[in-house]
């Protein structure tokens, strides 16, 4: 899958090419703002996400351009969050519209939405550290061979963990990052999470594999 | 213009009048006048003073009781000068004179304020969009690069971005236009992304959101609503006790469906109670906690007033504190052609 960013702030570009990397996502981007949008077409992108504050052209401008010769699913990414910019954006076509600062997360499940509604969804997003890999649209666990079935919020905490493999996660974090995903739980749950998702690890031979730092948080 | 009033007030004349008729009448007596002819003399004289007097007085009293009934009738006030008829006696054409000076001089620095206001409310406006960029740049770096330092950088990100948006909604709320967007939507997912705003400062204060019967439709302006609900939530976590617990429960009634948030913090005293919603008011509570700058709940009321949501506050010291917010209900409104 392949995406194209059109992002005049070059952090912003980086990040985000970098985020979406993680989940296995291309990405690519230009800095040619001239003739972006067929620059954008002819890159043969999945899916585009688009800033409206753009050099020579708004991204409005943009979009029709892009709707006169292509159906390629747009999400409109901008600083301005006002109603008016939300409606011109849908109007002309962008299929989605997301104002900053946007939470990475909902961004990616509103790509993968659209992009599972254009028809051309990822068949894996898989998501690999020492040796167990964990199939997101699955929600399965897998080494060795062995495969097994998560829950949900077991599967956001392992996902959390192995985006950032080799970082310290704090439990306030983890706690956080569900609640992004409306599940409200608190510490108790979150204890109760843990354990069973180190039972399933230990059941497929990784007793060991997340890491408790006591004060700190998990690790993998 | 009474009469009474305009003769006191041209109570030298009438002396001047008497002095003149008593020294005339004096005179003519001397060179033995016939008294027939005094008299009629007199009577000239005073016949002449009245209508003088009294032409006057009827042109004065025109221009002034026309002047007082635009005065009354007018909605801005500072506009008399440009629409008043010029009068056709001297002092009142130097008054209306000085009258048109003066509104055009007020209009125009009226005018000013109004664009400066205008101009200021632009420019935060465009200011607060372009600090979104590097918040969000900077957040999606914290993103890619997670670790207990760069969360805690994340938590203090989120509070600027808290910031930022109230000064968005500060501008918004004193605006006279209503920028404000009603869709269908439900309590709960109202109340879920005030919670997500929120959700690190109430999780590491150990808190604990309760719902009961959220699923209920209203029509409401999501970002609008969503930024009151966390205004109320973050004063639940400011004045919180052991054990925070948000609650939020919802009632529907004939014409309105009530979100009843409370919490179970320290509470308002009474005496403050009313005042709560008072712009730049902290009472006993932002005393001690010195973390009040009581903008937050005078939004809320401000920006509830522009959108026909009603809100009110019950607390009882030291039990907890319950805000309730008042949608007006679908049906009504369709009722109302709304």
């Amino acid at each position: 899958m392949k995406l194209f960013i059109i992002e005049d702030e070059v952090p912003i570009r980086k990040e985000l090419t970098h985020f979406f990397e993680k989940y296995g996502f291309q990405c690519e981007s230009s800095d040619d703002f001239h003739d972006i949008a067929q620059l954008a077409l002819a890159s043969g992108a999945d899916l585009i996400l688009l800033d409206i504050n753009l050099p020579y052209q708004d991204g409005f401008q943009v979009c029709r351009e892009i709707r006169q010769s292509s159906h390629v699913p747009v999400i409109v990414l901008t600083s301005r969050n006002t109603d008016f910019d939300e409606l011109m954006s849908l109007n002309i076509g962008a299929d989605d519209f997301v104002s900053k600062p946007y939470n990475a997360q909902v961004l990616l499940a509103r790509i993968q939405k659209l992009l599972s509604r254009a028809g051309g969804a990822q068949d894996s997003v898989v998501l690999t550290h020492k040796g167990l890999t964990l199939n997101l649209l699955k929600a399965e666990i897998s080494h060795n061979g062995q495969n097994k079935k998560l829950k949900k919020n077991e599967m956001g905490i392992l996902r959390l963990l192995m985006v950032n493999k080799g970082n310290i996660i704090p439990r306030d974090a983890i706690i956080d990052d569900l609640w992004q995903s409306e599940e409200f739980i608190d510490e108790n749950t979150l204890n109760v999470n843990i354990v069973r998702l180190r039972k399933t690890l230990a059941e497929i031979g990784l007793p060991d594999y997340l890491e408790t730092k006591r004060g700190l948080g998990y690790l993998v | 213009m009474k009469v009474k009033d305009y003769a006191a007030d041209h109570i030298f004349s009438f002396l001047c009048l008497s002095v003149s008729g008593l020294l005339v009448f004096a005179l003519l007596w001397l060179i033995e006048t016939p008294m027939v002819f005094i008299l009629f003399v007199e009577s000239i004289l005073f016949t002449a003073f009245v209508c003088a007097f009294l032409y006057d007085y009827w042109r004065r009293k025109k221009y002034y009781n026309q002047l007082w009934e635009i005065l009354d009738r007018l909605e801005e006030k500072t506009l008399i000068g440009e629409i008043l008829a010029r009068p056709d006696f001297l002092d009142g054409q130097i008054l209306d004179e000085i009258l048109r000076r003066c509104n055009k001089y007020q209009n125009d620095r009226l005018a000013d304020a109004e664009q400066n206001r205008q101009e200021y409310r632009e420019y935060l406006d465009s200011w607060v969009h372009e600090i979104k960029t590097p918040i969000a740049a900077a957040r999606l770096i914290i993103e890619n690069h997670k670790n207990p330092t760069t969360l805690r950088i994340d938590d203090e990100l989120r509070r600027i971005d808290g910031f930022v948006e109230q000064v968005l909604y500060y501008a918004r709320s004193a605006a006279v236009e209503k920028d404000f967007r009603v869709e269908k939507t439900t309590l709960q997912a109202l109340v879920n992304s005030a919670l997500k705003t929120y959700s690190k400062p109430l999780i590491q204060a150990g808190g604990r959101p309760v719902f009961s019967g959220l699923d209920i439709p209203v029509c409401a302006d999501m970002k609008s609503c969503s930024f009151i609900i966390g205004q109320i939530i973050s004063n639940s976590i400011k004045y919180r006790t052991e054990g925070l617990q948000v609650s939020f429960s919802a009632d529907v009634e004939q014409n309105a469906v009530r979100l009843l948030i409370s919490d179970n913090g320290i509470g308002i005293s009474p005496a403050d109670l009313s005042r709560v919603f008072d712009k730049g008011f902290t009472g006993d509570n932002g005393r001690r906690y010195s973390k009040s700058t009581g903008i937050g709940l005078y939004l809320c009321k401000k920006l509830c007033g522009k959108m026909n949501i009603g809100i009110t506050i019950q607390s009882e010291l030291g039990q907890g504190t319950a805000v309730t917010l008042s949608f007006p209900r679908e049906s009504y409104l369709q009722e109302a052609g709304l």
